[in-house]
């Protein structure tokens, strides 16, 4: 199975190229303002269509990509994943002393507001 | 006389107080972000949106992020009002300056939208610094983002390809997943503020794929200029934003350096490896 984009329906944003985890679809390398997906590297997690705007990606079942090169796609998308979790747990680390700082704060303005009452 | 852009030109907007990017806030106010929200590395919209995942009651954060986009709205209206003067002198199809007047009044919206949602978290214009640096404020600019904004205006096809594909096409992105963060925070008029900007944005890369294609048809080099035009937009943020994957980043980067390549070999002729410019 396969993705593939309609052309004349596609505004270029895109959206699937930059969502793709294994990097599967063309652009600049295509030469023109067309995007396309690299049957070779698609691994069918659908994303790329669930994230498009004008719906112009089809799926397409007669393809089936060699399963040495299916491994190695999915390796990449493993890759994506893994430094997805790495960059979200430095911002959580990077913020975790501002919004314990700042519950801090709420708390005592809280225990305050109470005793005023 | 001149026409309506040379004098739009010579009248350079200046707003008092003028606009403060980001990157040129001064100590205090930095201080002021530091005690805020943790400083000024926070005040970028994945970090502020995983702010609001954490703690979806404090408001402060809900302020940056609203302060953060809204400001760019407002740039934005200022941006494509004047594009609708400016390319009145260009070769474009009338219909384009209909659709940038079509894409001002969405900005206007996008803004009234953003600034109520900003005072509905208890905030006001203003607080928070402006996320543009290139704002078209003659008084912050610097001589280079001055050349460069020009040429981005007054070349329509260089002007659809970056702004209008390049960085509405990013600004897709930021609004379903802010519209996506108000659904998972139960914040219903966040959700829906930003669903109607994405809405909008749906339409401006529209706007800029279509005209460029039919500006560009039959036409190689204009193609190839709004392709390098958007792999410039593209280079600067691809290799910021974490979350792209690394055959994203090495497409763009790769298509860039050919780019310059085949400009050097334009300007001082064939590389030593027989490399030849495609003109």
């Amino acid at each position: 199975m396969t993705y593939r984009i309609i052309a004349d329906p596609c505004i270029n944003c895109g959206m699937c190229r930059l969502s793709c985890p294994t990097g599967a679809i063309r652009y600049f390398s295509t030469g023109k303002r067309l995007h396309v997906v690299d049957e070779d590297w698609c691994i069918d997690c659908d994303i790329c269509r669930q994230v498009c705007p004008v719906d112009c990606i089809t799926v397409h079942s007669d393809v089936q990509p060699a399963p040495e090169q299916r491994a190695l796609a999915q390796d990449r998308a493993h890759d994506f994943a893994r430094r997805g979790r790495e960059i979200r747990t430095l911002v959580y680390e990077a913020i975790t002393p501002v919004l314990e700082r700042r519950r801090g704060v709420a708390a005592a303005d809280s225990i305050v507001r109470e005793e005023q009452r | 006389m001149g026409t309506l852009a040379d004098y739009l030109d010579t009248n350079a907007p200046r707003r008092n107080p003028p606009y403060r990017p980001l990157a040129t806030i001064d100590a205090e106010e930095r201080e002021r972000l530091q005690d805020r929200i943790g400083g000024p590395d926070n005040y970028a919209s994945d970090v502020l949106q995983q702010m609001i995942l954490e703690d979806p009651e404090d408001l402060e954060y809900k302020r940056a992020l609203a302060s953060s986009i809204v400001s760019a709205e407002y740039a934005g209206i200022d941006a494509f009002g004047r594009n609708v003067a400016r390319w009145e002198d260009q070769p474009v199809p009338d219909g384009l300056i209909h659709a940038m007047v079509r894409q001002t009044w969405d900005e206007v919206r996008h803004a009234r939208l953003g600034t109520e949602l900003l005072e509905h978290y208890g905030g006001t214009l203003g607080e928070y610094p402006d996320t543009l640096a290139g704002s078209s404020d003659a008084a912050t600019q610097t001589d280079d983002e001055r050349r460069a904004m020009r040429i981005r205006q007054l070349n329509p096809v260089v002007s659809l390809s970056s702004v209008n594909v390049g960085v509405e096409g990013a600004a897709l992105r930021l609004f379903s997943g802010v519209s996506r963060l108000g659904e998972r925070v139960g914040d219903q008029m966040m959700r829906h503020v930003y669903d109607y900007n994405w809405a909008d944005e749906v339409v401006h890369v529209s706007i800029g794929d279509w005209f460029l294609k039919k500006i560009a048809e039959d036409r190689p080099e204009t193609e190839a200029m709004a392709l390098r035009a958007q792999g410039m937009t593209e280079a600067g943020r691809v290799q910021v934003r974490r979350n792209v994957s690394e055959q994203v980043k090495l497409e763009v980067r790769e298509f860039m350096e050919g780019e310059t390549d085949r400009a050097s070999s334009v300007l001082v002729g064939p590389l030593s490896d027989g490399y030849e410019p495609d003109r």
